[in-house]
């Protein structure tokens, strides 16, 4: 099992990217022939194996779900840890700019992958689990059309009441408004934020909030999505980084600055992208929401459509390699 | 059930759940095992050292003495047996509880228990005769604080453990107990288990409980009113009492119960956290938990009689009978618990044990982390025996054995290489 | 037909000569030898012509009885016969074998498949079994006509060049660009118009009324819009409807398919192309009901001196803390395993899963 494996069973290829806390590279099972990523840790840290590397591992042997990627083996060698993932083509990142229209994607394939996306999060958040770094260079796509979580090396378990996190978490343009205000209660509702702005950016191609600094975040998050207040969301204003002189914004409508929507997918949308985190939609509630009710007569054309593509990419895209980060 | 099968998707029950017998024979083997290699290790120790008193001599090779020098002297070396094994962790384990205690503030009752747990788990592959107790101890410590979120840098955490280990000691073994671990570090605990059921109560007890999704014919009136008639636990329980303060006292005493007994003995491995905490708080409170349980089975009276079938149509009736049982039980490990301190006995018996062991100590394994460490070693394991208060060890003794483990380090070469991965830092560390 | 190969017809010995005729290039250097797949055998041009032109005729080489058409005569690519023979055997073969990697259940099989096929052409080649083989092949291809067809045309469509196929693409995006600016100027000036006609109708009406008219001049705004988007949603359902009616088309083939290859059983391995299931409902937890429990039911809250202040805590609450996921959290860890009898289970497992094995191994 685990500790049995030489690590000179897996034939290292090239290079796939650098993690939070490590390198990826492509590696091939020299038995069977199979393809896996192998993410290697550095084990020269002052404090013995990196508590990222350890909390990754902890999870990732506890979460197995179809949209989770798996974690096959944990290796080690002279200096260096080595975690054997399930190999997958690309990330969502690499994944949109190569198809689409400008990283924009069809209707079929959004629904699908936002599907896999709620479906990923409210396992994790079933087994009290955050993940915390939801974007789409941490989401992975395989040639099969499945979308999986990757990079667990920021998530953590949650519920114990009183529990204070770090608010260092997710890349700035997913972070949710109230870990930009520096609750340190956050919840499970910040995967939900996240999640809402990788659906825009799956109209658009754009991500949704591109901001530069924290502040600069907020206002991004505000222009759009109108200045919250006292009244709006109990409590605000005692959060470490709320200022009394925000900008006040007007709500505007998400549906006009992502026209390709339709109405239920953009009431969706809006459910997740609520301010108020106690008001944002949970994982399970937003599996359940209409807008994937045509799912499976969406799956039945997507099929179709991945068949051309299929052909498209040995033909057009063959041989080609995207660099990944999300393991 | 539907709550059993997340369980049973846990690293805990697939890895880490046994039979007492399938557990017993783990442990017997690993035994042996240990006892066969250090029997070899010595052997070879020894006439290394020959080898080289006489230098001029031809070296036997290792083959020869395990073929022809096999059953020499096998007699002279006297290894644990597996259930010294037993007490020598269980000592250690103790030792955890009382060390948490130690850091300002106490590390937290889950931290010691992981760390206790992974020690255990450790022990199930390892022998102590093999890794000696007092260098895992502090890892596993330490790797605890790690994966409960309980941020300690390994600076802070050397200064206030006791000894002279450094933090390069305590982070040695490391990957060693990683490995043991087989990765799994997500230990399941009945401590939240144990406050959702006394939340639960404490909603009972106010009349505003839901009923159980088994037993529905039950009203929230009905359910505080059988918690309010329950028969008072017998002596030395204070009598006449409201229902919050026996809740209280009930929920304290299952705590204690959890934070030592349920830590210490083989709870962990044989039974899940659901049953452990149910029968810890069967000790403290019989029938409020004997109620509570019923509560969620269905009352057996009402079954028959409103059902007409029986139990027939609840699955979960149907388990009553063995649920029981298995919570009796679990509750009798729990109870045959005593604490070393409060048992000379066993205390005398484990200072025989821990001189015992610093004779059967393997020592190729000794240099978890390298040479350099190996007079600290030495020290740790007459420390093992002081410990309890022996003053027996003799300072010239622990001289002679560092001197043996530091001619055996030279001589490393000569066993082939540890198994045990060298620490990076240390190779840095010679390069500067 | 590329220059280098006219070259290498052409090329040869300027002796050469006609096996028929015996005239030989070195009195007529424009002379061109010609062959017929049906056996091959070499003559030139004007032997063709004088044979040929007149209707079917016997090979005039020696032996040879095989009936030979005018028009099936051509320029050899190869120099060497054989070779020749064997890519023309080669072509004809695949173009009936033409099944893909992706028709396959596996690697594997589509290796076997790939292996046969190389047999049932060394068979011809060599002359081995040549009848069975050519039988199988017949039958193979009268059974088969129809995905036989579906795999060229789709070889068709591959050798179409892809600089062909992006330019359709960039003309699309570019559609749709235009689309968007087009839809965007309309707003605007709907906007514009909007904004005009809310003002001149204030400037002709009464103060009182301002309010209404501003109010009534964004509605009418709001249902443009409105009726903008179900016009867009109308023709986004249309292309869909377009779209599906391709997927069925598709699938029809594919239904064919199988019905086929399942009869003639000569090739294994292809995968059986499922009939599209009636869609199902979509199911958002795969079967699973979401918070279900057996041994508790959850309350909105639970009554608690520890966790009051925090539920009263607005500051917990506005940061994000919820205290269901505390209480469901803990009422699962209550009972998560009550009902799991490791002895019973663990033992009845015993074997499928290894002990650990020790470290020191």
């Amino acid at each position: 099992m685990d500790k049995a494996q030489q690590p000179s069973s897996f034939q290292q290829l090239e290079k796939l990217g650098e993690g939070t806390y490590a390198t990826v590279f492509k590696g091939r099972n020299r038995q069977t022939g199979e393809l896996v990523a192998l993410k290697e840790i550095h084990l020269d840290s002052e404090e013995g194996t990196p508590s990222t590397a350890i909390r990754e591992i902890s999870l990732m042997k506890e979460l197995k779900h179809e949209s989770i990627v798996s974690l096959y083996d944990v290796i080690h060698t002279e200096n260096k840890l080595m975690l054997v993932f399930e190999y997958m083509d690309k990330d969502l990142k690499k994944y949109m700019d190569t198809r689409g229209d400008r990283g924009q994607l069809d209707q079929a394939t959004i629904k699908s992958f936002m599907h896999q996306l709620m479906k990923g999060i409210a396992f994790c958040h079933e087994n009290r689990v955050l993940h915390r770094d939801l974007k789409p260079q941490n989401l992975l796509i395989n040639k099969k059309g499945q979308l999986k979580l990757g990079d667990f090396g920021l998530a953590r378990a949650f519920g114990i009441p009183v529990n204070t996190f770090s608010n260092e978490v997710v890349t700035l343009w997913y972070r949710a408004p109230d870990v930009l205000l520096g609750s340190r209660t956050y919840n499970t509702s910040i995967d939900i934020w996240s999640a809402g702005c990788i659906m825009a950016e799956l109209y658009t191609g754009r991500p949704l909030f591109p901001g530069t600094t924290n502040e600069d975040q907020l206002q991004k998050i505000f222009r759009l999505m109108g200045t919250p207040s006292e009244r709006s969301w109990p409590g605000i204003s005692q959060l470490p980084e709320y200022k009394h002189n925000f900008h006040v914004y007007a709500t505007q409508d998400l549906g006009l600055i992502l026209p390709q929507i339709d109405p239920l997918g953009l009431d969706l949308l809006n459910r997740m992208l609520q301010l108020r985190p106690e008001m944002r939609i949970s994982a399970h509630d937003a599996l359940q929401h209409p807008w994937f009710h045509d799912l499976p007569q969406m799956q039945a054309q997507l099929q179709q459509q991945q068949q051309q593509q299929q052909q498209q990419m040995a033909g057009a895209y063959g041989g080609m390699v995207a660099p990944q980060q999300a393991y | 059930m539907i709550e059993d099968d997340f369980y049973r998707a846990s690293s805990q029950f697939r890895l880490w759940s046994f039979t007492e017998a399938s557990l017993h024979s783990l442990r017997s083997e690993t035994n042996a095992t240990a006892s066969d290699r250090v029997r070899a290790a010595l052997r070879r120790a020894r006439e290394a050292r020959q080898s080289t008193a006489s230098s001029a001599a031809g070296t036997p090779s290792a083959e020869d003495t395990t073929t022809a020098g096999g059953d020499q002297q096998p007699h002279n070396i006297e290894c644990l047996t597996a259930e010294e094994e037993q007490q020598l962790i269980r000592y250690y384990c103790e030792q955890i509880i009382e060390l948490g205690e130690r850091y300002k503030p106490p590390l937290p009752t889950i931290v010691r228990a992981t760390a206790i747990q992974y020690f255990r788990r450790f022990y199930l592959t390892n022998s102590p005769m093999a890794y000696h107790p007092k260098t895992i101890m502090p890892c596993a410590l330490f790797l605890a604080t790690k994966t409960d979120n309980y941020y300690l840098s390994l600076r802070q955490f050397a200064e206030t453990f006791p000894g002279d280990a450094t933090a390069d000691d305590i982070i040695a073994p490391e990957f060693l107990v990683m490995q043991s671990l087989r990765f799994t570090f997500d230990v399941r605990h009945p401590f939240r288990g144990l406050e959702g059921g006394v939340m639960e109560l404490q909603a009972i007890a106010q009349g505003i409980a839901h009923p159980a999704p088994h037993a529905p014919q039950q009203t929230p009136d009905d359910l505080r009113r059988d918690l309010l008639a329950l028969p008072s636990p017998p002596p030395p329980a204070v009598q006449s009492s409201s229902i919050t303060d026996r809740l209280a006292r009930a929920h304290h005493n299952t705590r204690e119960t959890l934070k030592a007994a349920a830590q210490i003995t083989d709870a962990y491995f044989l039974y899940t956290p659901a049953q452990i905490w149910l029968a810890a708080f069967l000790i403290a409170d019989r029938p409020m938990a004997e109620f509570y349980l019923s509560s969620k089975l269905g009352m057996p009276g009402q079954e028959e009689e409103e059902q007409g079938g029986g139990g027939a149509g609840n699955p979960l009736y149907e388990l009553r009978t063995k649920m029981f049982a298995t919570v009796n039980k679990c509750a009798d490990l729990l109870q045959s618990y005593t604490p070393l301190a409060s048992d000379p006995e066993q205390k005398k018996n484990l200072r025989a044990i821990g001189k015992k062991l610093y004779h059967c100590q393997n020592p190729e394994k000794a240099n978890i982390s390298g040479q350099k460490r190996i007079p600290a070693a030495a020290a740790a394991a007459a420390a093992a025996v002081s410990s309890g208060g022996d003053p027996g060890t003799s300072e010239s003794e622990i001289e002679r054995l560092a001197k043996k483990r530091k001619l055996e380090g030279s001589k490393k070469d000569l066993f082939g290489g540890d198994l045990v991965m060298q620490r990076t830092k240390e190779n840095q560390a010679d390069e500067q | 037909m590329p220059p280098s190969r006219e070259s290498i017809s052409n090329r040869g010995d300027d002796d050469e000569v006609c096996p028929v005729c015996k005239s030989s290039r070195y009195l007529n250097p424009d002379m061109r030898f010609l062959i017929n797949p049906e056996c091959y055998h070499k003559m030139c041009e004007s032997c063709v012509d004088r044979i040929f032109s007149g209707g079917p005729a016997n090979c005039p080489v020696a032996g040879c009885h095989k009936t030979l058409r005018k028009a099936r005569f051509r320029k050899q690519t190869f120099e060497d016969i054989g070779v020749e023979r064997e890519v023309d055997i080669r072509r004809r073969v695949m173009q009936v074998l033409n099944r893909r990697e992706e028709e396959f259940d596996s690697k594997r099989a589509y290796d076997d498949f790939l292996e046969q096929r190389e047999e049932i052409i060394a068979n011809l080649v060599h002359g081995t079994d040549v009848a069975k083989t050519e039988g199988d092949l017949q039958r193979y291809a009268s059974e088969n006509m129809r995905s036989i067809r579906a795999n060229q045309a789709l070889e068709a469509r591959e050798a179409s060049s892809f600089q062909e196929q992006q330019t359709h693409e960039q003309e699309l995006a570019r559609l749709r660009r235009q689309a968007a600016r087009e839809e965007y100027e309309n707003e605007r000036r709907e906007i514009l118009a909007g904004r005009e006609d809310v003002l001149s109708r204030l400037a002709a009406g009464k103060p009182a009324d301002a309010a209404t008219i501003a109010r009534e001049g964004h509605k009418v705004l709001l249902k443009k819009s409105s009726a903008r988007r179900s016009e867009e949603e109308r023709i986004r359902q249309k292309q869909a409807a377009l779209r599906n009616s391709d997927s069925r088309k598709a699938g029809a083939t594919a239904v064919d398919r199988t019905t086929e290859s399942r009869d003639s059983g000569f090739i294994k391995g292809l995968k059986r192309i499922k009939t599209p299931e009636p869609e199902k409902p979509y199911d958002p937890f795969g079967g699973l009901v979401p918070n279900k429990r057996d041994y508790y039911t959850l309350r909105d809250s639970y009554p608690s001196s520890y966790l009051d202040p925090i539920r009263q805590d607005t500051r917990m609450q506005a940061g994000g803390y919820n205290l269901q996921e505390y209480y469901s959290r803990t009422l699962m860890e209550a009972f998560a395993g009550l009902g799991c009898f490791v002895d019973e289970e663990v033992a009845r497992r015993d074997g499928a899963i290894s002990k650990p094995n020790a470290t020191e191994v």
